[in-house]
């Protein structure tokens, strides 16, 4: 894999490129989990998920913050629009970026800052933790796509999930008290077509770019 | 915090003289949208007529809408209403800022704010869902709207959004803004915050907009709204010629082209050729940053940004580095008049030894943008910087400031065309710094306190375009009596886009003409640039349309920069757009049936309302001659052209005054002295408004 | 490279439209079919007949490719001003000639000022200039100049005032 060309971004880029765009190269080893299987866990005796069909990547620099994702993320989803439960999280830091509030705040990430913006997204873990930590099992594999899915029939929403993910993907609906995270939409990835910067891609594990409008079944037309 | 039917069901009042905090029923106020219409209604039911803007009596309402927060394109406005203290009758009115405040707002769970009476200390407000209180603000008072919204944001978390007054604000300066983001400003309502000692609002909400539509339907309502939206204004058609476009403007915002780029970007973006059907480009069509900062902007562009929901990024994101040589962050976002107001005041030209004139042009715009929001100080729409140079050059200044203090000020920095002038002149209008600083009163009050005589309003350059101390902002240059007569009806600039945005859309007249055949039923609406004809039906009928549905968006909140998309880029719809568009997402999301005619007549209510609100406050029915009075340049300038001639925009005394009598009649208010009239007040259900003017005797007979 | 032959004309033609060009029936390397014909646009210029997608290219784009195939330059700039003052109406501004997709180098551009003056068949074609110093033409045919000095300051001036 580690030789593996891609065409991300329509550049050729190693692997090592790969991971520093998608940022993870910095937030540690144990981050990279839906590239190296077994990295997160400790329980060599679970491996209970297939890798993915692919997991949603986001570009930094083309990024300008509209939350238009995390609108149609939960429109799609939910039925409402939520900030909170989004599962492709901008509006986290978008302001003065992840790591919050510095002294020096405008040398630091952010709309107040250097003006980068980045997104938590959910990588659709090999191991994934939230799945692992579950007590209830309630989280699965979607057979289609292959993402992490929770049921919610089984959800208790003890937020156990929440609380397991390194990047805080899953949240417990208030209204519902039953957690939620990425689907992948089932296949169709709202949030990267309505990007209109192109900055959210699907990017099949193989590393194939489908393209910003890629892998979307589509929805069926709006008639005015 | 589940937001059924786009209400979010509350509205906060906070009373800042007895620290209570309460919530009012949004039931009541819902024949008003939300927004704009909401506070009129506030302020038409709570605001005394004579209350002045800093009084304690005075009252400043912070509203979102239906819209705001549900992820409708372009629907991240806040609107701000209350008292504006540059007018000369502290008429009630506008000010509105983009960026993320009102729909965080929205999920915390509130159509509104209605913030009364007057902290004894300075506080600000902290919004948390459910939890409010009301919290010490003496770390920020004193200190410029970048810090205290970091220093509020460090308090919340970074997920919060906020709202916060310079030191112009803290000092009640008339002309001084309400900032939010890295780039957002209302201008106008700074000093009533001040006047409350109210700092800044933080707002965290954790709740959801509920779309009472299909999910996928939704979703596709917004990606069909995505295939007809243009660039920033809704221009529809690409600034240079491209293959793909049958049409092109030089003045067109979809800026976009080939080896355009984001050069400071990392790595670099280019915003090509963006083709209608590419929506996942639609971010890139304005790069605004090469008419912000002129031709060696995109050099310094990192990226474009904006507001929530919004696919058009008109705010240009820059990295200046040697704003580092004036002490200042040399990130810096705004957009229009943010960078054109400031720079303005250096009237004399930039000069910086070392860089060229293209990037001195740069560092000037990005430096004034970012001295005057740290202030909060507001341009007045450019007006504030013409005042200056029209003092100055006419040795008002020197005759009314003493000598020891004409003599502190900076001029020298302003002759060499040393941007470092900003801070001084700056400083001076945001602490009420001597003499000087009497520019920040707003044009009406300068005039009262200097003298400036008749020529003062009468010089067409000084753009003066009423009484009332507010300058042209789309007015007879946009298709002459059309923004002439929009221009005239507000208590401050028309914040209008609607007109201009059609106009501007970069197609052919003619074509623009089938379209006001379409909507308006006579084609005559539109004439060609710089010549234009007698004032007609279907002119009067644009403007009633314009100024509604301006009213409608900034209720919805829908962004009017924006919105209504009337035309679009698609050659296979001929270039239109869909006017039941905000019909549709109206429905959509509140799940109430409302059809695009009965919308527009509630957005008539609330601008009626205002226009009643006007009467109340002037204490006079007479609007024509009282308060929609020009200033006479509109009908003096060319002296050697006749109006309605080719080449100039000139206006005529009769044919306006016709035109006044033609819009009234569209608004139904008396065509004589433009109020509104009772039958009209009834028929849009503002009995009460009618009762009450019938006993201060302020109903036209 | 022996797959070229197999390359449709309508798909050269496609690709090219894309690119930004139109194609010259020489530049084919597949005869162009009579249903093919039906799907594309073509212009005849001077020196033959000129292919594009409709798909991607509008035919007033087409038109520029072909008249810069043929270095038609003096007919291109005037019909452009003229097609600006008819139909928008605007002014043209001389810079724009400059720009891509004309990019005419500076000796073009005085070549076609001095024909403007001394040919034939142009007498319609004026100057007027901005107070920024920027010169702009227009076609006194479909302009009057009063209101094409007008439109010209506010191209250069007004607009970036009036935001």
């Amino acid at each position: 894999m580690s030789d593996e060309r891609n065409t991300v971004l329509d550049t050729s880029m190693n692997r090592r490129d790969f991971l520093k765009l998608t940022g993870m190269s910095a937030v540690g080893v144990s981050a990279l989990s839906w590239l190296l299987p077994g990295c997160t866990s400790n329980k060599e005796d679970v491996a209970v998920f297939e890798t993915a069909s692919g997991v949603l990547i986001h570009e930094s620099p083309r990024c300008t913050g509209c939350l238009l994702c995390e609108n149609a993320c939960t429109g799609v989803n939910d039925g409402k629009s939520s900030q909170y439960l989004a599962r492709v999280k901008v509006s986290s830091g978008l302001a003065y970026g992840s790591n919050g509030v510095r002294g020096e705040w405008w040398k630091t990430d952010g709309a107040m800052g250097n003006f980068r913006l980045d997104a938590e997204l959910c990588r659709q873990c090999e191991q994934p933790a939230c799945a692992l930590a579950c007590p209830e099992n309630a989280i699965f594999e979607e057979p289609k796509v292959g993402a992490r899915e929770i049921d919610p029939e089984k959800c208790v929403g003890c937020g156990t999930c929440e609380r397991a993910c390194p990047w805080g993907i899953p949240k417990i609906d208030p209204e519902t008290n039953v957690a939620t995270k990425c689907v992948l939409c089932h296949g169709y990835s709202a949030c990267v077509s309505i990007c209109p910067t192109g900055a959210l891609h699907y990017v099949r594990v193989g590393m194939k770019r489908l393209g910003s409008t890629g892998n979307t079944s589509s929805p069926k037309k709006y008639n005015q | 915090m589940a937001i059924q039917g786009g209400w979010a069901g509350k509205i906060l009042r906070v009373n800042l003289t007895e620290g209570k905090i309460s919530h009012e029923d949004t039931e009541k106020y819902k024949n008003y949208i939300g927004g704009m219409g909401f506070g009129y209604k506030v302020i038409w039911d709570e605001v005394l007529a004579g209350t002045k803007a800093y009084d304690e009596a005075n009252k400043i309402v912070f509203g979102v809408g239906p819209l705001t927060g549900s992820g409708a394109l372009c629907s991240g406005r806040t609107n701000i209403t209350s008292l504006l203290a540059s007018n000369p009758f502290h008429g009630v009115s506008d000010s509105h800022m983009g960026g993320h405040f009102a729909v965080e707002l929205k999920y915390a769970g509130y159509n509104g704010i209605i913030i009364e009476g007057k902290s004894e200390r300075p506080v600000w407000l902290r919004i948390e869902d459910d939890d409010v209180s009301i919290e010490d603000a003496s770390l920020y008072w004193g200190h410029g709207t970048f810090k205290t919204i970091t220093g509020v944001t460090a308090v919340m978390g970074g997920d919060s959004q906020v709202a916060a007054i310079g030191q112009a604000g803290e000092n009640m300066v008339n002309l001084s803004v309400i900032r939010t983001g890295p780039s957002h400003s209302a201008g106008g309502h700074g000093g009533v915050m001040g006047s409350k000692n109210l700092k800044a609002i933080g707002v965290k909400g954790t709740g959801a907009v509920h779309i009472n539509m299909e999910n996928m339907e939704w979703y596709n309502l917004n990606k069909f709204t995505m295939s007809i939206i243009g660039a920033n204004n809704q221009h529809v058609v690409p600034r240079t010629p491209q293959p793909w476009a049958e049409h092109d403007h030089p003045g067109s915002r979809w800026t976009a082209k080939k080896d355009l780029y984001w050069e400071k970007a990392d790595p670099p973006i280019e915003t090509g050729i963006c083709t209608p059907e590419q929506t996942n480009k639609v971010g890139y069509r304005t790069m605004k940053a090469m008419l912000d900062l002129g031709a060696n902007g995109p050099k310094y562009t990192v990226r474009m940004g904006g507001c929530a929901s919004c696919p058009i990024r008109c705010h240009s994101h820059v990295n200046v580095p040697q704003l580092k040589n004036y002490g200042a962050d040399p990130n810096v976002a705004n957009t229009c008049m943010g960078f054109f107001g400031p720079f303005s005041v250096m009237f004399k030209g930039v000069n910086i030894e070392g860089e060229h004139k293209d990037d001195a042009t740069v560092i000037a715009r990005a430096l004034g943008s970012h001295v005057a929001d740290e202030y909060g100080v507001w341009c007045n729409y450019g007006q504030l910087s013409r005042d200056l140079k029209w003092t100055y050059e006419r040795g008002i200044l020197r005759r009314v400031i003493p000598a020891a203090e004409y003599n502190s000020i900076r001029w020298d920095l302003l002759k060499k065309g040393d941007p470092g002038f900003f801070e001084d002149f700056y400083r001076r209008i945001a602490m009420k710094e001597g003499e000087l600083s009497r520019l920040g009163e707003g044009a009406y009050w300068i005039d009262r306190h200097w003298n400036l005589g008749e020529e003062y309003w009468t010089d067409k350059n000084n753009k003066l375009w009423t009484k009332i101390g507010y300058p042209v902002h789309h007015a007879n240059e946009s298709n002459g009596q059309v923004g002439a007569l929009i221009s005239s009806m507000f208590n401050r600039d028309a914040q209008c886009h609607t007109h201009q945005n059609f106009l501007g859309s970069g197609l052919p007249t003619k074509l623009q003409q089938d379209v006001a055949e379409e909507l308006w039923g006579d084609r005559n609406a539109i004439d060609e640039p710089a010549n234009y004809r007698p004032m007609s039906r279907g002119k009067a009928r644009f403007e009633k349309w314009s100024i509604v549905r301006n009213v409608l968006h900034d209720s919805l909140t829908l962004c009017n920069w924006m919105w209504p998309l009337a035309l679009s880029p698609l050659k296979e719809r001929n270039y239109r757009g869909d006017t039941a568009l905000e019909e549709k997402y109206f429905t959509a999301v509140t799940g109430e049936e409302m059809s695009e005619e009965e919308l527009d007549l509630a957005a008539e209510r609330i601008f009626t309302l205002h226009r009643a609100l006007t009467v109340k406050q002037m204490g006079t029915v007479n609007m024509r001659e009282e308060h929609d009075r020009l200033t006479g340049w509109q009908f003096d300038m060319d002296p050697d052209k006749e109006a309605f001639t080719a080449g100039t925009i000139k206006l005529d005394r009769d044919d306006f005054e016709k035109g006044l009598t033609m819009l009234y009649e569209e608004m139904g208010w008396d065509p004589q002295t433009g109020a509104p009239t009772r039958e009209t007040l009834e028929k849009l259900q503002l009995k009460y408004v009618a009762d009450e003017l019938e006993t201060l005797d302020l109903l036209p007979a | 490279m022996e797959n070229e032959n197999t390359v449709s004309a309508l798909d050269q033609i496609k690709e090219k439209s894309a690119a930004g060009f139109v194609v010259h029936e020489s530049g084919l390397s597949a005869e162009i079919t009579e249903e093919e014909r039906s799907m594309v646009g073509e212009i005849k210029g001077e020196k033959g007949v000129y292919f594009f997608d409709p798909n991607t290219m509008a035919p007033r784009y087409a038109s520029i490719m072909v008249n810069l195939e043929e270095k038609n330059y003096l007919a291109l700039a005037a019909e452009t001003i003229r097609n600006d003052s008819r139909t928008y109406p605007r002014t043209t501004p001389l810079a724009l000639f400059s720009e891509s997709s004309f990019s005419f180098t500076q000796e073009t551009v005085e070549i076609i000022l001095r024909s403007f003056q001394d040919k034939p068949g142009f007498e319609d074609i004026e100057k007027c200039g901005a107070s920024n110093g920027a010169m702009h033409l227009f076609s006194k045919k479909y302009l009057d100049p009063a209101q094409a000095e007008y439109l010209c300051e506010w191209d250069e001036v007004g607009r970036a005032e009036n935001q």
